[in-house]
């Protein structure tokens, strides 16, 4: 099996949104979409706030809740394990827009304008040509890890493997059982799911 | 379609990273990392997002002339002729009418080619007010160390892992430089202990090992209770101090200058300072012209040694002879009487050492927690990490320094570093340069820039000169006698004028009429206080009579322009790299990756054609009598004109013939070229290899004897900040907030790139960081749009007010609002709209400079008085804060290929 996802670094993610460029560079992707952005956990702690950063991009679920709600079939898992979105020109007819919502990471962006969706598909066609996404080589705190989950020997796999064992390995609202693939490392500050995450971003105010 | 790929670089910042620009069809479309295996760094989003400005709709495409009002928005185009044919006639006809000093540069930021550049048109029309308004704003915390040490230090950022300490003040690196995040990223983790003085908690703080939330302007007070510490506790470097500064050195009580042999020994020399030896209790020298202690060996010949090789281009390695001899122990404590002058009139001396512990004294935890607003206990902890630590330590004090105690502050910081012999003992404390040890193979952006080359009278006409004597180049004269080396970066010296003197002279003519202002690759109407004051200067045609621009974008700067001119962007032309942050052995080259847009100009060939026409006027203007051998070092003797050539690629193949032996096109083929001479590696403690520091005593000057000489406290003495709640408590009555500005946010540069769509989207607004608590007690949360409020005195009426959007994202020392990040304007704004919306959000509208630092001019700028309320339901409809997606949509790269 294949599993493809990331190991977020967030004792050294520092907030230079390089990520979020790379993935703009790449996609072009409508203004005020961020298929990868990094929020910053907002503590209101004085004077030792609990602040750290968080980029968030689509979870790539064992479970993806998209998956079963788009009545045109947009999303489909891949046996990489990438989410994968398809033809998005059906979406401008799509009046609910349920993915949208149904989402538990909000990682789905929707444009205003012309009522398309879009949402990071893992730089799948990068990947198909055996590169890597190019988020993960923009981080130049290298904070991003991109492998196979499945693979033993990844660098993914072992990371989380050391990290879980001292407790320090996270991923985001576990209890939505969709298993999510991303992995988060935090030992410096104390893990906040996705309670206080802010994101001072443009959305198509 | 041809795709091209060429070896360039990015220069959205400082750290002008390699880069490859790529494009279709002679269009850039994007820029992409040099691999590391070819030498290359990853490029951060900055990088990659600024080739949306190659094409963006606010690029200046033709010259410009004025057809209405200034700041109306009503442009001719016109051709470059006719622009270069008017602007040199109304320079001519001014600089006759007023001298030349009556035009002005005001500052940008250090990004190489600009800074010389603009050193040379200034110098060409003859005018010593060049880059204006630095000391508020830019470098003055390294250039600084030259008056304790006689040359820069290397700015201490935290990325090397092999650091025993870390101190610093407002480091900002994942937004200003990120490159330097990632290597500070990588030496956290050899954990080393961190502590940093913010009064925001950001990236940087939020991962040391202790914040401490600091009234902005009063750093200076920890750092004196770090001295009072080292010196109660006895932690000081003994050693270092007493041989390698001047803290032994006797005051004179009388004077309040240091004593010499010559005060009180008939036929004594006039370079021998005296000193108190605890050996045989009597008075000794060290000889600052021989290099010699009383009773050790001289150096002089050793240093004459030094530099012949220098001149060679060899560097030196062995350590002086002159040392300090058993026989002589340095008093650092006590108080002397010696007979002085032909009447021997009992004077009481004292090592400047003794002098420094008696200021520091006062400075306990609590007093100190009672001036900076940081928890006594937390200062007791980190001062006493910092001074059990080993030494040297690095200290990362350069950016906090915008407050009107500025030079003391300086002085204090260099106090530190004396006491724990953090000067060239390590990566982090390393000097730039060190004359004679460290040869200067290659011209440095000074010299080329013949900044120096004006006649003494004229630069003594610099607006501040006489005022701020250690900023705005009295004690340059001093200075400049002490080496011959001069900064490679041109903008790296201690002779600019200062804002506040400079609209002074605008709106008085006192010193002297000042009618003109040349600005190049300069936004200052958003990085300048006070912007009500320029403002009706700029709108009185009998005040300012000219005003040049010359831009690649069209700024609120801009739009009060008389003439604006288009400049090249960084993807547009060639580039040879001088001056580095690190200096590495090596020149970089770099080609342009496109035609430039339009008639965008190098700023170079702008300065070539203003000369030549001037020229026309009046030969002086570019023959060789404008060149001053005594200051031009690398010239010195040779003749020939100022501007020898019409563009830059032909200069530069000039020097690259004359100094690396090859040409310009073999240098752009190499991308890094090596100095012709040996290895160039920098040692360390270079000082022992001279003999002597670069500088008068030849000791690191613990006591500053530039503060001396020009009329200021040579030892650190705290100032509290002109504006505060203690200085000004009844001000502060109505404006009790400490108002900071100059935090970062990422993807801009100062001003630049508000126009980029990419880096809009990740922050659209200025964020204003308060307390939540404090913000409470001021009816407003997160996410409201406040306006942020200052007194209206010293001219600010009536823009003294901006807005900005309340965030909790950072926490903040209670009590201060820190409105992030400065330079902010709104390009989605036509120029009816305040000039492109230059002054809804500029924080240079609440900021006054009558305050300043006596020494340098400073003001302010992070450290002054203000109120914060919300913005009523009728404002945001007016203002619109928030840009629309067809905003936005507009300010995307313009599609059709542009020519």
């Amino acid at each position: 099996m294949t599993r493809l996802g990331f190991v977020f670094n967030l004792d050294t993610c520092s907030d230079l949104r390089g990520c979020m460029i790379a993935c703009k560079n790449k996609t072009h992707s409508f203004l005020g979409s961020h298929y990868m952005e990094t929020f910053t956990n907002m503590s209101l702690d004085f004077p030792n706030p609990n602040t750290y950063f968080v980029p968030v991009s689509c979870q790539h679920c064992e479970h993806p809740t998209c998956v079963s709600v788009c009545p045109e079939n947009v999303f489909s898992k891949r046996e990489d394990g990438i989410v994968a979105v398809g033809d998005t020109a059906v979406c401008a007819k799509c009046a609910d827009k349920p993915c949208v919502e149904a989402c538990p990471y909000h990682a789905i962006d929707l444009d205003p304008v012309d009522g398309k969706i879009g949402k990071c598909d893992l730089c799948a066609d990068l990947i198909d040509q055996g590169e890597a996404p190019v988020c993960a080589a923009g981080c130049l705190t290298k904070s991003i890890l991109f492998g196979d989950f499945d693979d033993p020997e990844s660098v993914v796999a072992q990371t989380v493997a050391a990290w879980s064992a001292v407790g320090c390995d996270h991923q985001l609202k576990p209890e939505t059982g969709n298993g999510p693939a991303m992995h988060y490392l935090l030992s410096k500050k104390t893990w906040e799911d996705m309670d206080r995450l802010y994101s001072p971003a443009w959305h198509n105010e | 379609m041809t795709r091209e790929k060429v070896y360039g670089h990015c220069r959205a910042c400082t750290l002008t990273c390699p880069a490859y620009i790529v494009s279709e069809d002679g269009r850039v479309v994007s820029m992409e990392a040099v691999p590391p295996e070819e030498g290359g760094v990853p490029l951060c989003g900055r990088g990659v997002a600024t080739v949306q400005l190659e094409y963006s709709p606010t690029r200046v495409r033709y010259p410009l002339k004025r057809a209405g009002k200034r700041g109306e928005g009503k442009w001719e185009r016109i051709s470059w002729d006719q622009a270069i044919q008017e602007v040199a006639e109304k320079i001519y006809d001014m600089s006759k009418k007023y001298g030349p000093e009556t035009f002005v540069f005001p500052g940008r930021t250090g990004r190489q080619d600009m800074g010389w550049i603009a050193n040379k048109i200034a110098r060409t029309i003859g005018t010593p007010n060049n880059y204006v308004g630095v000391t508020q704003h830019c470098l003055l915390p390294q250039t600084h160390h030259q008056v304790n040490f006689g040359m820069m230090l290397n700015s201490a950022f935290a990325t090397q892992p092999d650091t025993n300490f870390h101190i610093s003040c407002g480091n900002n690196m994942e937004y200003s430089l990120p490159l330097l995040a990632s290597a500070q990223v990588e030496a956290e983790k050899s954990g080393f202990p961190r502590v940093t003085l913010d009064p925001v908690c950001g990236a940087f703080p939020s991962r040391s090992t202790e914040w401490l939330p600091v009234r902005p302007g009063t750093d200076m007070a920890y750092a004196l209770c770090v001295l009072r510490e080292l010196i109660e506790q006895d932690k000081y470097d003994k050693a270092f101090v007493k041989e390698w500064s001047n803290a032994a050195f006797l005051v004179r009580e009388d004077t309040g200058g240091l004593l010499m042999e010559s005060d009180y020994i008939e036929g004594g020399s006039p370079h021998r300072y005296m000193v108190w030896d605890a050996i045989e209790n009597r008075p000794k020298w060290w000889d600052a012209e021989e290099i010699q202690w009383e009773g050790g060996e001289s150096g002089k010949a050793h240093y004459e040694a030094c530099v012949e090789r220098f001149e060679q281009n060899i560097p030196s390695t062995e350590y002086s002879p002159a040392v300090l001899p058993d026989t002589f122990d340095p008093e650092l404590f006590g108080t002397y009487t010696i007979e002085i002058g032909k009447h021997k009139q009992p004077t009481k001396c004292t090592p400047a050492f003794q002098l420094l512990a008696d200021k520091v004294r006062e400075w306990t935890y609590e007093k100190t927690s009672e001036v900076t607003w940081i928890p006594a206990d937390q200062i007791e902890r980190t001062v006493n990490m910092l001074v059990n630590s080993k030494f040297p330590i690095d200290f990362g004090w350069d950016t906090n320094h915008m407050s009107t105690n500025a030079s003391q502050h300086f002085l204090s910081v260099a106090c530190m570093r004396i006491l724990t012999g953090s000067v060239d003992a390590s990566a982090n404390t390393v000097f730039l340069q060190f004359y004679p040890v460290t040869p200067l193979p290659f011209p440095g952006e000074w010299d080329i820039s013949y900044g120096d080359g004006l006649s003494l009278d004229q630069k003594r006409k610099r607006l501040g000169y006489y005022t701020h004597r250690i900023a705005c180049g009295n004690s340059w004269e001093d200075w400049t006698s002490w080496h011959p080396a001069r900064p490679e970066n041109a903008d790296a010296t201690l002779n600019v004028p200062d804002v506040g003197t400079t609209i002074q002279a605008m709106e008085t003519g006192i010193p002297y009429p000042v009618h003109g202002i040349v600005t190049i690759s300069s936004n200052f109407l958003l990085h300048d206080p006070s912007t009500a004051r320029w403002l009706r200067v700029l709108e009185d045609e009998s005040k300012i009579e000219l005003h040049v621009c010359v831009d690649f974008v069209m700024t609120p700067t801009a739009e009060w322009a008389d003439y604006v001119f288009p400049a090249q962007t960084w993807m547009e032309r060639n580039y040879l790299e001088f001056s580095t942050l690190f200096s590495p052995p090596y020149k970089n080259a770099y080609r342009r990756g496109c035609e430039p847009i339009c008639e965008a100009k190098h700023d170079y060939d702008f300065g070539a054609l203003l000369a030549h026409k001037l020229e026309e006027f009046d030969p002086r203007y570019n023959n060789d009598r404008l060149l001053n051998p005594d200051n031009t070092r690398y010239w010195a003797g040779k003749v020939g004109k100022l501007w020898e050539n019409d563009t830059i690629d032909e200069e530069r193949d000039r020097w690259c013939r004359e100094f690396t032996n090859h040409t310009w096109e073999e240098c752009l083929e190499m991308r890094k070229v090596p100095y012709p001479s040996g290895d160039l590696e920098r040692s360390l403690f270079r000082y022992k290899i001279a003999g002597k520091f670069p500088n008068d005593t030849g000791k690191a000057n613990l006591f500053s004897t530039l503060h001396h000489k020009y009329g200021y406290p040579p030892l650190p003495t705290y100032a509290e900040p002109a504006e505060s709640p203690y200085s000004q408590p009844e001000k502060a009555k109505e404006y009790p907030l400490v108002l900071t500005t100059g935090k970062r946010q990422v993807g801009w540069f100062h001003s630049e790139f508000r126009q980029i769509p990419w880096l809009r989207e990740c922050n659209p607004t200025p964020e204003v960081f308060i307390n939540p608590e404090t913000a409470k007690e001021f009816g407003v949360t997160h996410g409201d749009w406040v306006w942020v409020e200052s007194a209206p005195d010293h001219g600010r009426a009536p823009y003294n007010r901006v807005m900005g959007r309340v965030s909790f994202r950072f926490m903040v020392t209670p009590g201060v609002v820190s409105y992030s990040q400065h330079g902010w304007w709104r390009p989605e704004r036509a120029a009816s709209e305040g000039q492109h919306g230059g002054l809804e959000w500029n924080c240079e509208n609440l900021l006054e400079c009558d305050n300043r630092t006596p020494e340098t001019g400073t003001c302010g700028l992070r450290s002054q008085l203000c109120k914060v309320y919300k913005c009523s339901d009728e404002d945001i409809e007016k203002y619109r804060p928030m840009i629309t997606r067809e905003e936005l949509e507009a300010l995307m790269p313009q599609a059709e290929k542009v020519m």
